[in-house]
């Protein structure tokens, strides 16, 4: 890892920054690499399937409540910024992906209703911050 | 059907642990797919995280599930960050057949691991001694 100078840092910034990281047992480089690393993720432009992915999820916020209501259990696919289809099993859900040629876009595949098991990474020496 | 594999670590990986040699992964469609070489992580309780970029090769975003159905991750020592999940088949070579799974990706992950959901499938005997792990599944669920 290199060690790097860096000129012309704000002073109440650096020494608010630094008393931060001390507060939360971090060495002062790995404090920066996460904020460099935050600052990059705000910094991302929206791909064409990021856009996507954002109007599909709008579209499920909005359809929410009628899913879990009327399509409990059922198979959904949501897809182009609509719902698209629903079954009881994923057959007609790929059906619809091939028909509308939906490969390579986003879009949402999954059971309403269906219970997810949460996800913890044990250690997480390999999922690296 | 019964495997034996390796304990020993991976050329990749500075962290021992056992492996499945084969693990193939496709798309729903069947349209894409790639061989992985994955680690066992026992304390992820996924089935199967994989890097971005192997996420993005298989188009996977095309079968993402819903992130309201994932919940958020938490690591050991706290860290909470989401995931991207989607459903996709995978197939263990001479062990397991064509299975819906859900894998999970995240910009931290360098490497696939299989967690201990798809662990479940399996009657998994972890052998220190011998420093092998034995899978089997059995014949009756085929």
């Amino acid at each position: 890892m290199p060690n790097v100078l860096i000129r012309d840092v704000d002073t109440d910034t650096y020494t608010n920054f630094k008393a931060k990281a001390a507060q939360e047992g971090l060495k002062l480089g790995e404090a920066i690499t996460k904020a460099m690393q935050v600052w990059m993720e705000s910094k991302k432009t929206l791909t064409k399937k990021d856009k996507q992915r954002q109007m599909n999820l709008l579209t499920y916020r909005k359809l929410k409540t009628t899913l879990h209501k009327e399509y409990f259990g059922k198979w959904i696919l949501i897809g182009q910024g609509e719902f698209l289809t629903s079954g009881d099993t994923l057959d007609p859900i790929i059906s619809k992906i091939k028909d509308l040629k939906l490969e390579g876009e986003h879009c949402f595949v999954f059971q309403v209703g269906k219970e997810v098991q949460k996800r913890t990474f044990g250690f997480g020496r390999r999922v690296q911050r | 059907m019964n495997v034996e594999y390796s304990y020993e670590k991976t050329g990749y990986s500075n962290i021992l642990a056992p492996k499945i040699p084969e693990l193939t992964i496709k798309n729903l469609l069947g349209s894409k797919q790639k061989s992985l070489n994955v680690l066992l992580d026992t304390g992820y309780d996924g089935f199967l995280v994989i890097p971005e970029e192997i996420y993005e090769d298989l188009e996977l975003h095309t079968f993402e599930v819903m992130e309201d159905e994932i919940p958020i991750v938490e690591t050991f020592s706290g860290e909470k960050f989401i995931l991207r999940t989607a459903n996709t088949l995978i197939e263990v070579e001479e062990l397991l057949d064509e299975t819906i799974i859900e894998v999970d990706t995240t910009p931290y992950c360098k490497e696939p691991l299989i967690g201990r959901q798809l662990l479940e499938l399996f009657i998994a005997v972890l052998d220190g001694r011998e420093k092998i792990l034995k899978l089997e599944y059995p014949e009756n669920d085929v």
